[in-house]
């Protein structure tokens, strides 16, 4: 064995670095927890050694940002934005730049596990992956020949030819129930979309072309399924569009989040009155003749009946009685609103705790309708589909038939997901769920992990998760099948920009797989393939690349659109397209995935505002303000939590004085990647907060109860109790303690994470439904010293 | 844009509150960029948290017309720094081009420029540096970790300096503006912050550090700063 004098510089290098810095890694428990020294890397750019830039797109969260990643001799080392990716152009949120953080995570599965201890408790033993396939086949295979294959569900977090994967799997297999499971800011205003405008999944803000934002509540700006985006179209409305132009922002919330923090005005308003502010502020405008007669007469429907609701119970002083909002502001913000030519208001379109309830959206989405801000420049758009080629026909059998004509658990539902499945397994359930796969999710966290969520899970008697780390529901789950980190795998991320451009972006290995894990697409095909029959013919794919091969020559052969390119192009590709003299020319198929692969995607940079049918789907073809009447009519039974001004204020139920309000908090959404410790220590910075749970009360309710700032306190509500610590705000409205929703659950990780009592189980899951939506309960608590 | 740098420059900084949200991803670019250790609650508890760029909150006014105001803050290398002044050892010096150095070397941790600092940019390292046992295979192999016991601040990414320099001598030109960026402007969402040579008129910096909307932090203290910010408003 002979050395070089490299070799041994090496070695040195590794053995210097290793005595000056005893413990430079070692696990993140306690300090003396078993440290692993790892040499520091060798200086490979310095030195001229091998250092690429790989191009992919981000996965942790929905936003979808472009990102290049810095790689030297195998190991990730740094991240920066694609500055060609047309959601973020080259800028990043703090969870996308701890990515490498999620790839070498100490709390990744390293493999397939097989629970041998009791749900919950954590006891796991590695089984190798052809045993623990076989084993998840063969349970299904039964299930379906008992004739009972709907009773599988998939909680599905993925899109694109991930989620369609999902969705032909149970085709094939006979079920209907596939349920979104995404985190909580990844459904975009779906109800007040689907009851409206008949129109399924979310709706796009033109940010960019609004010259007055009225946002209702804290979502766009930190509970934005596109953080990146939201910033960027903050930034552009502030100081992108010239002189003179600076968008005008009001923000109308409880409390002074960051968001209303940036805005020219906040409004503070009682939790939850939102939906009676708006249809004040649509009170003032008819009184004021501002409203966009086109649009009402030829797109809409049922505006006589809004109209005659609004205009007899929402007078100026029964909403400023309701709201606190002055008669001057109200008559200010409406014609604000109503003259500003391209406004648009935006509702809290998160779904989960704290987000706002159906019937306020609706009423938001009213206000939008009434100027004529609908499928119109500054106003709320459609996003375009993106032209994918459909996955080839397979044969279907009687037993996947019958399957699929049993109800679906989701029935009726306009956003069907995990909050659907816990109302089934709570008491509709006209049959019982025997297997749940939790595919790119974690449904029982996006239930909030309260005990009633667990209970329900408990129910199901065999659960899989394909998680990358042992989450809420990996926990309690049968057997975990970690998929491949957003760094390591093949995948297609469809989405959007604000103006509702269509856009595919390429998600590809930046390093191989550092673990023996396994693309959860190609796993759940290879159950297929084990289970036989239409399954086995659905699901062929062995390698998840193939797959967007299938559905990119849709995209190729469309003639539509542009790969990603500089900024300069954009307004190019737009004016050329869409006067009809350009159509895109991308050679050959293989040169098309070679230029996706190494500038990060596609879109189509052209909105067609046209096309009518296409955004209102409803069955009268209009917009339907009749929805928006029926649940404000005093005389329509409704869920009682449906805040209607003619109900009068509800007061507080007895020992639960103040209302709760759970606001998102920036980069916490999407973090199903176990606990970063930068995202986790700068979680609540503008609150002078980091990492245990806290509770904002006004100076006012602070002194009532006689607490001071950073005084632990016990939080209760008539479904749970945490532990917090007192920040007193002036930034909020008396009568109010807010919470933030940060990450939580997770028990067992050798990371820390913060907030681990979670302010998300002081509410749950309401048994009515309104609109067809199950929705969460208001918060009442009481707060007593600890 | 392509204006060629004069040496030795004047490197500078500007950061648009109009522009900013608060997402504090510069801070974690930093912290990722500078090989800063991932903290830890101990730590945080105790006010030791490493963040070369900060964001402050400041809360002021009483329900309802309250302000919160989100400032990033990163070492504003002082024209004038007070921090080298009180340094028995030499540890921290202005560059030739204005950038305040820190040599971990000299560092003998004895705070007076933490105390110094009227901008409180100066960390001390409290514990020794540590990762969660793998996450240390990221670090940026540019930038040398700190032990226990010195302090550190914002060092303006000088090793990006560094290699834009390197980069222009190998394509044989002179060192442009834009050539140099630090890592908390790399993957700014809001491109809040612009970066270069305060002293040329044609730089972005320069213009933007003119603007009527322009102040700096604390400037009647005569430290001269060198991060100027934009305030919001027309």
């Amino acid at each position: 064995m002979t050395h070089t004098r490299r070799q041994f510089l090496r070695v040195v290098e590794g053995v210097a670095a290793a005595v000056a810095l005893p413990a430079v890694l070692s696990g993140c428990r306690t300090a003396d927890a078993p440290s692993e020294v790892d040499p520091f890397p060798p200086k490979p750019s310095r030195a001229g050694g091998p250092e690429s830039w790989v191009v992919s797109t981000c996965g942790a969260c929905p936003g979808g940002c472009g990102v290049r990643a810095r790689v030297a001799k195998g190991r990730l080392i740094g991240m920066t934005g694609n500055p060609l990716h047309p959601v973020n152009r080259g800028g990043l949120c703090p969870l996308g730049q701890s990515a490498a953080h999620t790839l070498y995570h100490p709390d990744r599965l390293t493999g397939p596990m097989r629970r041998v201890g009791a749900a919950g408790s954590g006891e796991f033993r590695p089984v190798p992956w052809n045993e623990a396939i076989s084993e998840v086949a063969t349970r299904l295979r039964d299930v379906r020949a008992r004739g009972l294959a709907h009773t599988v569900a998939i909680v599905d977090g993925t899109r694109g030819l991930s989620s369609e994967l999902a969705s032909r799997f149970l085709s094939s297999f006979g079920s209907p129930n596939h349920l979104s499971g995404r985190t909580w800011n990844d459904t975009r205003a779906t109800e007040a979309m689907a009851a409206l405008q008949g129109v399924s999944g979310p709706a796009a803000y033109d940010l960019e072309n609004a010259r007055f934002i009225l946002a209702f509540g804290s979502g766009w700006l930190e509970g934005s399924s596109s953080p990146v985006g939201a910033a960027r179209a903050y930034a552009h409305a502030r100081r992108g569009r010239g002189k003179g132009a600076r968008v005008r922002v009001v923000q109308i919330e409880p409390r002074l989040s960051v968001g209303a923090a940036h805005a020219d005005e906040w409004i503070p308003v009682p939790v939850g009155s939102e939906g009676v502010l708006a249809l004040g502020l649509i009170h003032m405008i008819l009184r004021e003749g501002l409203e966009n007669r086109e649009f009402i007469d030829s797109w809409s429907s049922g505006f006589d009946w809004l109209q005659s609701i609004v205009l007899r119970d929402y007078h100026p002083a029964a909403v400023q009685e309701a709201t606190g909002v002055d008669v001057a502001t109200l008559i200010r913000l409406a014609r604000q609103f109503a003259l500003s030519n391209h406004a648009v208001a935006i509702g809290d379109d998160r779904t989960g705790p704290g987000a706002h309830r159906p019937e306020t959206r609706m009423a938001i989405h009213a206000l939008n309708a009434l100027v004529g801000a609908v499928n119109a420049p500054g106003g709320t758009l459609t996003p375009m589909p993106v032209p994918m080629d459909p996955l080839p026909k397979f044969t279907s059998d009687e037993i996947a038939k019958t399957s699929l004509a049993m109800p679906s658990i989701t029935a009726g539902s306009p956003s069907p997901g995990v909050t659907d499945l816990q109302a089934w397994l709570e008491g509709s359930a006209s049959y019982p769920v025997n297997v749940l796969l939790a595919y790119g999710s974690d449904p029982l966290a996006a239930l909030g992990g309260g005990d009633r969520a667990r209970d329900a899970l408990a129910r199901i008697p065999f659960i899989v998760s394909f998680s990358s780390f042992l989450d809420d529901t990996a926990q309690r789950a049968d057997f975990v099948l970690p998929d491949h980190t957003w760094l390591e795998r093949w995948q297609d991320d469809p989405t959007f920009t604000s103006r509702g451009f269509s856009l595919l972006g390429i998600r590809r290995p930046i390093i191989p797989p550092r673990l023996d894990t396994r693309h959860a697409s190609e796993t759940l095909c290879e159950i297929a393939r084990q289970i036989g029959g239409p399954p086995k013919e659905a699901m062929p794919f062995t390698d998840f690349s193939e797959v967007m091969k299938l559905g990119l020559k849709g995209v190729h052969r469309s003639g539509r659109g542009a790969v990603f390119d500089v900024t300069d192009a954009e307004p190019w590709v737009e004016t050329m397209e869409s006067s009809g003299w350009r159509a895109a020319d991308f050679g050959t198929f293989d040169d098309f995935w070679k230029s996706l692969s190494e500038r990060g995607g596609w879109w189509d940079p052209i909105y067609d505002f046209g096309a009518r049918g296409r955004v209102l789907r409803t069955q009268s073809g209009k917009f339907e303000f009749e929805r928006v009447a029926k649940l404000y009519d005093p005389r329509s039974p409704v869920d009682p939590q449906v805040v209607r001004i003619t109900d009068g204020v509800r007061p507080p139920p007895p020992s639960f004085p103040l209302r709760l309000h759970l606001y998102p908090l920036l980069a916490a959404f999407g973090d199903n990647s176990g606990p970063l410790p930068f995202v986790q220590d700068l979680l609540g910075r503008e609150m002078e907060q980091s990492w245990s749970l806290w509770v904002e009360l006004s100076p006012e309710d602070a002194r009532k109860i006689g607490v001071s700032d950073g005084a632990a306190v016990h939080v209760e509500s008539a479904e749970g109790a945490v532990t917090a610590r007192v920040k007193v705000y002036p930034g909020i409205r008396p009568g109010v303690a807010a919470m933030p929703l940060g990450p939580g659950g997770a028990r067992g990780l050798k990371c820390k994470r913060g907030m681990s009592a979670q302010a998300a189980s002081l509410v749950s899951l309401g048994r009515g439904r309104t609109a067809g939506a199950t929705t969460w309960t208001d918060g009442w608590v009481g707060i007593r010293k600890a | 844009m392509t204006a060629t740098l004069k040496v030795p420059a004047r490197w500078g900084m500007v950061i648009d509150l109009d522009r900013c949200n608060g997402c504090q991803n510069c801070s974690t670019a930093c912290q990722i960029e500078n090989n800063i250790p991932p903290p830890t609650p101990e730590g945080a508890g105790a006010s030791r948290s490493i963040r070369w760029m900060d964001l402050l909150p400041y809360v002021e006014g009483e329900y309802p017309h309250v302000k919160l105001r989100l400032i990033p803050r990163p070492c504003m290398h002082c024209d004038n720094p007070p921090c080298i002044k009180v340094c028995p050892v030499g540890a921290t010096s202005k560059g030739a081009e204005g950038i305040i150095a820190q040599v971990y070397d000299r560092c003998i941790g004895c705070r007076y420029c933490t105390t110094a600092c009227p901008y409180t940019v100066r960390s001390f390292n409290w514990y020794p540096p540590r990762w969660p046992a793998g996450m240390g295979q990221a670090l940026n192999p540019d930038v040398s970790v700190r032990p226990r016991g010195v302090v550190e601040k914002c060092s303006f990414c000088h090793h990006r300096l560094q290699k834009a320099r390197d980069k222009a001598a190998a394509e044989k030109r002179e060192l442009r503006d834009g050539d140099y960026v630090p890592a908390c402007l790399e993957t700014c969402p809001t491109k809040a912050i612009s970066f270069g040579d305060l002293d040329d008129p044609e730089s972005e910096v320069a213009q933007l550090s003119r603007s009527p909307r322009a102040f700096r932090l604390l400037e009647d203290l005569g430290t001269q700063p060198k991060v100027f910010y934009l305030r919001e408003g027309e």
